[in-house]
């Protein structure tokens, strides 16, 4: 296993005053200040024995406990060990009394956590509705980033916590503060979306082989190196906090909402993030899909109200947020929120913000190549006046926009829409793709839909709103849902439903069935991919197919796993890889090779591959892989494989394809 | 969620290689109408999905059987093909996406690790 060595700031002794674990920021008894508190589930048998809760108990732990308990990453692990001071594990005593879990006596609920690339919120299931939690600042949404000062680190969910240290938005524009981390993470350097985040105010340094960009902050001149894995753990770190204060219990479950374009490798990045901030994740949601829980939600309450039929509602539920742009279809009826269809891509307010900036000043690649400190501070400027252009745009018809930006450069202009609209034209088309994608994914006509639902902070762009209602031919979208908070609160429902917690009312009586949001397939026939679970397929899923050897007496063959939605296989994400090994000898196109891809309802995928004919004791046992395998590096690994052996070890599709 | 114990859990224990009528695995008659069939998933669904069923080590099998007849009960196209051809011959055409290219066209080979 690859042993992280992790740089600063995970490595600082957690006497280090991490802001929101601070004793000058939560002083609660049960936010244990000073120390980091592990929250790890010791997770012993159930016993039978009965009684009342107690409280929690400090209970010293080791650091290879810390190692043992299941979930912890390596590199969380090795924070610890490097740390001087005792470590401290907080034990329910209802983990080990078999205290049911669904009385309300301890809510051990998972959080709904939406973490957006500008803005991000918790909630939680309080035991009649959904709460969205506020930060001693009063907001519900908080602004996505982490200050680094000094030795001290702070995260935008208390953003800087006292007055005096309050965090503004030039502070965080100023180098020293890394946001946008839900558009850096788990992305390789060859990336589009990498190499546009060049323009942001941190450093991010790319190297265009396919490894992970190096990105950095600035702290007393100097850039400081850090990964957005590592960024989001002490966002979360926060975030947690935060919801332990208002809970008064220790938080170890979270459902946390993502966006439909995310790679199950991005998946496993934002899980080890969790980890390294003491989180289990239950589940990760696409993000419309938690809108559609939600919605469902509302359904079925109106039914019970009107006494109704339970007909089948069907809502197409459009997100569209600062890093990312997704859609689905869902059809409702009875609390159950069935995902007919997804798709979605890495296009979002930050786009439309640079689309702007460069529009303003068109000199911008130069003008801004190489962050020198005035540099930076002069886009800083730019980019909060052009924030701010963009937000008045969306209630006036035009707008005027004045900055110094020092230097002699400035800005004078005014803006209107249809100059906004053709900036953003490339952008708009990729929205109406999507949106089209899924309708005839989901093989509906825009008069099939019942409710068309508008969420996230670019859903206010009059533009987008009139795209998505007219291509659903609909005046109205729906009203019940609040735009910003609609993400977070599925979130939360389902974290109670998924922590087994159940409402008299029926409330909570919800289920989604999730659809996978992407192709998964091999490759095969040289350098194509051959998808064996479809888009869109219904989740829990087992599918199969049948692959043949390319060459004569070919012994081994090459199973290279990839998600996406290209028809070459480079074009789409390698999850992983592995050999069957000791084929029979045997002319080419002889040897059947079974290659099975199993979805459980936890969305692990795991592949299985085996040679099914010839058959007998001269075959080889069938291998079972748990994807994705990759830790790092997908892009190198790709052209490592082909560089080595070429199509020695290649498969075809079998012109018998078996699928269940 | 209360686990009724049905005629359907037996059947699924006991099931064989071969594909189960659709409309039995939906529980409504050949000549059922769409609402019916979407009514009769929806409940299937709750029933059956893993999410409802975390203690039900086969509930992931019993519930793809359930999507799988919706799959096809739903669409008129693909439902008329079924009530021509019938479960096994349908599975196996309407996943092979192309012509048996095997002697005796037997379709899977005995014996398939994954031919529940």
């Amino acid at each position: 296993m690859h042993l992280v060595t992790l740089p600063f700031p995970l490595l600082l002794p957690p006497s280090t005053p991490l802001s929101p674990l601070h004793p000058t920021f939560y002083s609660r008894e049960h936010c244990l200040p000073k120390l980091l508190p592990v929250l790890i589930s010791t997770r012993k048998k159930r016993q039978q024995q009965q009684g009342p809760p107690k409280s929690h108990l400090l209970v010293p732990v080791t650091p290879s406990q810390l190692a043992d308990s299941c979930w912890l990453s390596v590199s969380f692990a090795t924070f610890y060990w490097m740390a001087a001071e005792p470590f401290y594990t907080v034990a329910s005593d209802s983990e080990t009394t078999g205290e049911d879990k669904s009385q309300p006596s301890f809510p051990d609920v998972a959080i709904g956590i939406d973490i957006g690339t500008s803005k991000c919120s918790v909630a939680v299931w309080n035991g009649h509705h959904v709460e969205l939690l506020k930060n001693t600042r009063n907001q519900k949404g908080m602004r996505s980033y982490v200050m680094f000062k000094d030795d001290t680190l702070s995260a935008g969910v208390t953003g800087g916590a006292a007055k005096e240290n309050a965090h503004e938005e030039r502070d965080v524009l100023s180098g020293s503060a890394i946001f946008n981390m839900k558009r850096l993470i788990g992305r390789m350097d060859t990336d589009e979306v990498v190499q546009a985040s060049k323009a942001l105010p941190f450093l991010v340094q790319t190297l265009g082989i396919g490894v992970r960009p190096f990105i950095a902050a600035l702290v007393n001149n100097m850039w400081r190196s850090t990964t957005p894995e590592e960024v989001l753990a002490i966002f979360l770190l926060e975030l947690k906090a935060l919801a332990e204060m208002h809970l008064k219990h220790p938080v170890r479950n979270a459902v946390l909402t993502i966006p439909v374009a995310f790679s199950r490798f991005q998946q496993t990045r934002i899980e080890r993030a969790c980890a390294m901030a003491g989180l289990h994740v239950l589940r990760l949601m696409p993000e419309p899909t938690a809108v559609a829980l939600l919605y469902a939600q509302h359904q079925q309450q109106l039914m019970h109200d009107n006494m109704g039929s339970g007909i089948e509602k069907i809502a197409l539920i459009f997100n569209m947020g600062a890093g990312y742009c997704d859609a689905a279809v869902a059809a409702t009826a009875g609390g159950v929120s069935q995902i007919r269809a997804l798709s979605g891509c890495s296009v979002g307010g930050e786009d439309i913000l640079q689309n702007i900036m460069r529009h303003l000043v068109p000199n911008f690649d130069s003008l801004y190549a190489g962050q020198t400190m005035d540099r930076i501070k002069s886009m800083g400027l730019l980019r909060i006046a052009t924030q701010d252009a963009i937000h008045k745009l969306a209630s006036q018809d035009s707008v005027e926009i004045n900055v110094d930006l020092g230097d002699g450069q400035k800005v004078s202009k005014v803006l209107d829409h249809s100059e906004f609209e053709q900036v953003n034209r490339v952008i708009f088309e990729k929205v109406e793709k999507i949106i089209n994608q899924c309708l005839a994914d989901a093989k509906l006509v825009p008069e099939d839909i019942n409710d068309v639902i508008l969420v996230g902070g670019c859903s206010r762009i009059p533009r987008i709103r009139s795209l998505v209602l007219g291509l659903c031919k609909t005046e109205v979208s729906y009203k019940n849902i609040d735009a910003l908070e609609a993400a977070v609160s599925g979130a939360a429902l389902e974290g109670a439903i998924a922590s087994g917690v159940t409402d008299p009312e029926g409330s909570l009586d919800l289920l989604t069935i999730q659809a996978t949001p992407m192709n998964l397939g091999i490759r095969a026939d040289g350098d194509n991919f051959a998808a064996i679970i479809p888009r869109n397929t219904t989740v829990p899923a087992r599918r199969e197919m049948l692959f043949m050897t390319t060459h004569d007496n070919q012994t081994e063959a090459l199973i290279s796993v990839y998600e996406g939605e290209g028809e070459r296989a480079e074009e789409n994400h390698l999850l992983g890889y592995f050999k069957i090994t000791g084929i029979p000898p045997a002319p080419k196109g002889t040897v059947e090779i079974s290659v099975c891809m199993d979805i459980d309802a936890s969305n692990v995928l795991r592949v299985f591959a085996g040679v099914v004919k010839p058959q007998g004791q001269g075959v080889p046992p069938f291998i079972e892989v748990r994807m994705p395998t990759l830790d790092d590096g997908h892009g190198w690994c790709g052209q490592a494989l082909a560089k080595m052996y070429g199509s020695k070890l290649d498969l075809a599709v079998h012109p018998k394809k078996l699928q269940p | 969620m209360v686990r009724a114990l049905m005629v359907f859990d037996v059947i699924f224990a006991t099931r064989s290689v071969n594909a189960r009528d659709y409309y039995d695995v939906l529980g409504v008659s050949k000549d059922a109408g769409a609402s019916d069939i979407k009514k009769a998933y929806y409940a299937l669904a709750k029933k059956f999905h893993p999410d409802t069923n975390k203690d039900d080590a086969d509930a992931d099998k019993k519930f793809q059987e359930v999507n799988r007849a919706y799959e096809v009960l739903k669409d008129e196209d693909k439902r008329e093909i079924y009530d021509q051809v019938g479960p096994e011959a349908y599975e196996r055409h309407a996943s092979g996406g192309g012509p048996d290219g095997f002697p005796g066209g037997q379709g899977f080979p005995d014996g398939n690790p994954f031919g529940d």
